[in-house]
C-alpha cells in the first residue's frame, strides 16, 4: 500500500536542487588524478559559508594545525588538495541534506554512521592499496540513497522504520517490505543523476553485495567498512544492528584481521575530530 | 572521553601533569601541543612567556577492579547487543573477536 517504484524517486530525484556546483566538480575530481587545485580552491572560496564549516573542522585539535588556517588556500597548503576537498564534501552534503526536523528520523546518528564508515574506508584504504580520499567519499554517500528516500518520501519512511523496530530487523528489509525499493536503489539512482566517479556509484549501489572484481573494491572497502562502523558503535544508534559481514571481501582488498585490529584507535580518534559537521550535534 | 579539562593558574601547575590542548603566545604560535606532559623546563618557558593558565587534563583515577569489571561487562554487552542478528556468520564472528578483544583492553 506504501509503495514506492523506482521511477517515482527519479522523478523526485529531478525535482532536487542542484548541488552546489563546486561541491559536484569536487566529487568528479576526488576520483580523478588530474585536478585543477586553484580553479576548484577558488570556487569553495567563494562559497563563504561552506568555507567556514570546512575550516573549522580543519582547525580542529585532531589535525594539530600550528596555527589555524583561515582560508581554504591555506588549508591546501598545509593539509592537501585532497584532505580538503573530502572536508568541503563532507560540510556541503550534510548542509545539503538537512532534513526537516522528523520525529522519527534521527539525522545525527544517520550523519555518524555515514562520516563513521567514511573514516573506516580511509583509514583501511591505505592498507588495501586504495586511494584514502576516494574511499573516504565513498564511505560518507555509501547511504545517500536513505537521505534521499526520507526526505522525498518521508511518509512512507516513517513506516519502514516503524517496519524495523517492530521486526527487530535490517534497514534494508523493512525498505523492501514496506516501500519495494531499498536505499541502494535509490542511491545509485541518484549517484548517477549527479554523475559521481564510478566506483563511488559502485560503493553506493552495492555496499552490501559487493561484486568481487577490480570494479568493485571501493565497494567491497564500503562494505567492511560499514560493518565495522557499526560495530564501533560510531552512530550511538540504539537500535544498531551490524549488517552480515562477507569475509571474502578481505581477500578482495588484501586485508588481513590484525591489520584491521590495529586501525581501530586511529578510526575512533580521526571521527571524533567530525563531531562539528554532524547535524543535531552543533 | 567523557572526562572534562580545566583551566588552571600558572601557579597551580605541576610536572606530569598533561596539556588538553595546545598553548599559543600572544602571536597564536603553537608553543606546546596538546597532550604535552609538562616537565619542569616547560613551566619556566610558560612563566617567562607570560602565559596566565592553561587547560589541563584532569588527572584520571584510575577505575577500581569492580568498575573496570563493570565497564568490561558493558561494552561487551553492547557489542552483543549490535551483533545479535549476525553473530553465527564467519565474517561477523571474527570481527566480533577483533571489536571485543579491543573493547576488553580499552574499556570505557
Amino acid at each position: 500500500m506504501n509503495k514506492v517504484t523506482l521511477d517515482s524517486v527519479m522523478d523526485k530525484i529531478h525535482r532536487l536542487p542542484s548541488l552546489p556546483a563546486v561541491v559536484n566538480e569536487l566529487i568528479l575530481a576526488l576520483g580523478n588524478e588530474g585536478l585543477s587545485v586553484d580553479q576548484l580552491a577558488h570556487g569553495i572560496e567563494k562559497d563563504q559559508a561552506l568555507s567556514a564549516r570546512a575550516l573549522r573542522v580543519a582547525n580542529s585539535p585532531f589535525y594539530g594545525m600550528p596555527q589555524p588556517v583561515s582560508s581554504i588556500h591555506d588549508a591546501i597548503v598545509v593539509l592537501g588538495f585532497r584532505a580538503v576537498g573530502s572536508l568541503v564534501t563532507t560540510a556541503a552534503l550534510t548542509e545539503f541534506f538537512t532534513a526537516p526536523t522528523l520525529a522519527w528520523f534521527d539525522q545525527s546518528s544517520f550523519w555518524r554512521h555515514s562520516l563513521g564508515c567514511g573514516v573506516c574506508c580511509r583509514k583501511l584504504a591505505g592498507p588495501a592499496g586504495l586511494d584514502p580520499e576516494t574511499g573516504f567519499t565513498a564511505g560518507l554517500l555509501h547511504d545517500i540513497g536513505r537521505l534521499l528516500l526520507v526526505v522525498t518520501c518521508s511518509k512512507e519512511y516513517e513506516a519502514v522504520v516503524a517496519w524495523r523496530e517492530a521486526h527487530d530487523g535490517f534497514l534494508v528489509d523493512a525498505e523492501l517490505a514496506v516501500l519495494g525499493v531499498s536505499h541502494m536503489d535509490a542511491g545509485e539512482a541518484l549517484a548517477r543523476h549527479w554523475h559521481f566517479a564510478p566506483e563511488i556509484q559502485v560503493a553506493v549501489a552495492a555496499h552490501h553485495q559487493p561484486p568481487a572484481d577490480a570494479a568493485g573494491r571501493y565497494a567491497g572497502l564500503t562494505h567492511l567498512a560499514e560493518v565495522l562502523a557499526h560495530g564501533l558503535d560510531l552512530a550511538r544508534d540504539p537500535y544498531a544492528l551490524a549488517s552480515p559481514l562477507d569475509a571474502g571481501v578481505l581477500e578482495c582488498l588484501d586485508l588481513d584481521w590484525p591489520r584491521i585490529a590495529a586501525a581501530l584507535p586511529a578510526i575512533e580518534k580521526e571521527f571524533a575530530s567530525y563531531e562539528t559537521l554532524i547535524p543535531g550535534a552543533r | 572521553m567523557s572526562q572534562t579539562s580545566q583551566i588552571l593558574p600558572l601557579a597551580s601547575l605541576q610536572p606530569g601533569m598533561r596539556l588538553a590542548e595546545a598553548v599559543r603566545d600572544r602571536f597564536g604560535n603553537i608553543m606546546l601541543t596538546a597532550d604535552t606532559t609538562l616537565t619542569e623546563s616547560h613551566l619556566a618557558a610558560l612563566r617567562q612567556r607570560g602565559i596566565a593558565s592553561v587547560r589541563i587534563v584532569p588527572e584520571r583515577i584510575p577505575p577500581s577492579a569492580e568498575e573496570l569489571a563493570a565497564m568490561r561487562a558493558s561494552a561487551e554487552a553492547r557489542l552483543r547487543q549490535i551483533f545479535r542478528k549476525t553473530l553465527d556468520l564467519p565474517g561477523n564472528r571474527r570481527l566480533f573477536e577483533v571489536l571485543l578483544a579491543y573493547r576488553l583492553e580499552n574499556p570505557e
